[in-house]
């Protein structure tokens, strides 16, 4: 059971057709005498995220199984770039109906405009023998312009009120709504040879897609392709809503996580120095440094030089920086090859949390079988093209 | 983070490579100073030749080895790492500022014991206040040495022989500052002015580094 099943109280289970591709599915939510209680139909740009499905159908059915109350407006648009709006959505439930609400529409306006900070932005209020819930959205931005798109993002705060109605936060962020990568016809060449052609390719958001390929097949020109550091020949291609091949990707690749062939470290420094020197260059907390490395199981071994320290605890430095710097786009090349079981379940961690806060996530490996495991969709590269597989 | 963030910690992290690794103090010092001790070796006994060579020898000597100085950045600055930089958000210019702090500290390190072993080997004759204006020359040739040869290690950045690339790039680049260099002791010793001279190191300076912060963006996503 998810964070957001016990919080909902109810019970997702998919039925309808399959995740990945163009096909919509459908959603069933159950309350607790097995009986539907709504039907929600997601499209195909809402990819793989079981927790965003939950939080969707949750918001169909009220989820009244569990006392929380939540109703939301999702408006999305396709005006301008892609989102004519994007949505902070904030759920409050209160268990215990105070004195002060007295309900009334204009209290509880007041009560969020002070506790939540977000003005006038209630959406809608629920009163119910056990509580009153209120949903909003905040931080509501008109997408005028790439740079609006790319800040832009949706996310769920699901907060409960303490007796001292100071707000807990339960679970933060849940996902944002878009299109992360999209190539259409793009084709790449290096030194007068083609290496990529005619790519057409769509990761959403909380989607995790492989990419299967024979040495030399383009495999890791793609992954640089997306992560914006080979600019495409021909075609075009945005990757979190900026164009490849100009300007716009110098502000969005701090959003995006390589993990290369070769474990990226500087040789001369330890672990811990390496982990500190990247975090301060992306401008982290070096608060949470150690902490990355307690979670990726170096505490112990960092003040190793990397000449001193091995493949497997390189790449768990790696993992620790993705920890700190959050990617939204997680691109892993054979990331898993030459791991222990420990490693690769840390990368296993990283996709999962990437996913989980709305990022996606793109993985090439020559193992077509290992990608099934984990990707929700899996395509073939061969000769520089691309073909589903799975 | 910014701009000025940037550039100081990779500043601070490119020094704490050089005391770890003593590139420069313990491999191109050394050699430099057995250098200036050749020539003395290679021109005989004649004391009055060898003092009156020493400070071009100075600026010879320090030229030749400053630019493995100036360029030992380039030859360790592989790939993977200019990734890295790139996706942490590292803005190039910042990191050409960056490198050039560095390799200035290291660079006129270097260059002042070179000019002190000089001094010891060869006792030029030179005025009654002369470390000043020298002092200040060799910290603007330092300057500029290391400009140049940071900005030849991005333009050669991603190419194959890339050290032997930016060497032939920044020698001939470099005659500016040689010229500047000597000719401030030079004129020194003939005592007339050397403002010009001064002039000239400083244009050149600002020259490479507008050059550097300007190209830095472009000549990295020229080098994928």
């Amino acid at each position: 059971m998810t964070a957001l099943d016990h919080a909902f109280g109810t019970d997702q289970r998919l039925v309808g057709g399959p995740w990945g591709g163009h096909h919509q599915r459908t959603v069933e939510t159950t309350g607790e005498d097995a009986e539907p209680v709504a039907r929600l139909t997601l499209g195909p740009a809402d990819e793989a995220s079981r927790e965003r499905v939950a939080f969707e159908a949750g918001i169909a059915s009220g989820c009244r199984h569990g006392g929380v109350e939540i109703r939301a407006r999702w408006d999305d648009h396709v005006e301008g770039v892609r989102h004519g709006f994007t949505h902070e959505i904030v759920a409050v439930h209160q268990p215990d109906l105070p004195p002060v609400f007295d309900q009334d529409h204009g209290d509880v306006e007041r009560w969020w405009a002070t506790q939540c900070g977000c003005g006038d932005a209630v959406d809608s209020l629920a009163y119910h023998p056990t509580g009153i819930s209120a949903v909003g959205a905040v931080g509501r931005a008109p997408v005028t312009r790439v740079d609006d798109y790319v800040r832009a993002h949706t996310s769920l705060k699901l907060m409960t009120l303490s007796d001292n109605l100071s707000l807990t936060p339960r679970r933060m962020r849940l996902d944002e709504v878009g299109t992360h990568v999209e190539l259409e016809d793009a084709g790449v060449s290096l030194g007068g040879q083609t290496i990529l052609r005619d790519l057409t390719l769509s990761v959403g958001a909380a989607e995790v897609l492989g990419i299967a390929g024979p040495n030399g097949s383009g495999k890791t020109t793609l992954l640089r392709l997306l992560a914006t550091l080979t600019a495409p020949a021909k075609g075009t291609g945005r990757v979190l809503g900026a164009a490849l091949g100009t300007p716009e990707v110098y502000g969005i690749r701090r959003e995006i996580g390589l993990v290369g062939h070769i474990p990226t470290v500087v040789e001369e420094l330890t672990l811990r120095e390496n982990l500190d020197h990247a975090t301060r260059l992306f401008g982290g907390d070096t608060a949470r440094i150690e902490r990355a490395l307690q979670v990726v199981g170096l505490a112990e071994a960092a003040d190793r030089k990397v000449e001193q320290s091995s493949y497997g605890m390189l790449r768990r430095t790696e993992a620790a920086r993705l920890l700190i710097t959050r990617p939204r786009l997680l691109l892993l090349d054979e990331a898993f090859s030459g791991l222990d079981v420990d490693a690769q379940q840390l990368i296993d961690a990283l996709i999962t949390r990437t996913t989980e806060n709305g990022g996606a996530v793109v993985m090439v490996s020559h193992d077509a079988a290992h990608l099934a495991e984990r990707a929700g969709r899996v395509m073939a590269i061969s000769a520089g093209r691309l073909d589903l597989v799975a | 983070m910014t701009f000025w963030d940037q550039a100081i910690e990779i500043s601070r992290v490119d020094l704490r490579i050089e005391r770890r690794m003593g590139d420069v103090l313990r491999i191109i010092l050394p050699f430099a100073v057995i250098a200036l001790l050749v020539f003395p070796l290679a021109l005989g006994v004649d004391l009055s030749a060898i003092t009156q060579l020493g400070p071009a020898v100075f600026w010879a000597i320090g030229v030749l080895f400053g630019m493995q100085v100036a360029l030992r950045q380039a030859a360790d600055d592989r790939p993977e790492r200019r990734d890295l930089y790139a996706l942490l958000g590292v803005d190039p210019a910042a990191r050409f500022v960056g490198r050039t702090m560095s390799g200035s500290v290291l660079m006129v390190g270097f260059m002042i014991v070179l000019l002190v072993a000089t001094f010891v080997l060869y006792s030029p004759r030179l005025p009654s206040g002369w470390p000043g204006p020298v002092i200040l020359a060799v910290l603007l040739t330092s300057v500029g040495m290391t400009e140049l040869g940071t900005l030849a290690g991005e333009v050669t950045a991603g190419l194959r022989s890339r050290t032997v690339l930016a060497s032939l790039i920044v020698a001939p680049l470099a005659i500016p500052l040689v010229i500047g260099g000597s000719q401030t002791l030079e004129s020194l010793t003939r005592n007339t002015s050397i403002l010009p001279w001064l002039l000239l190191l400083v244009a050149t300076d600002l020259a490479l580094a507008v050059a550097g912060v300007a190209l830095a963006r472009p000549l990295e996503e020229a080098s994928r």
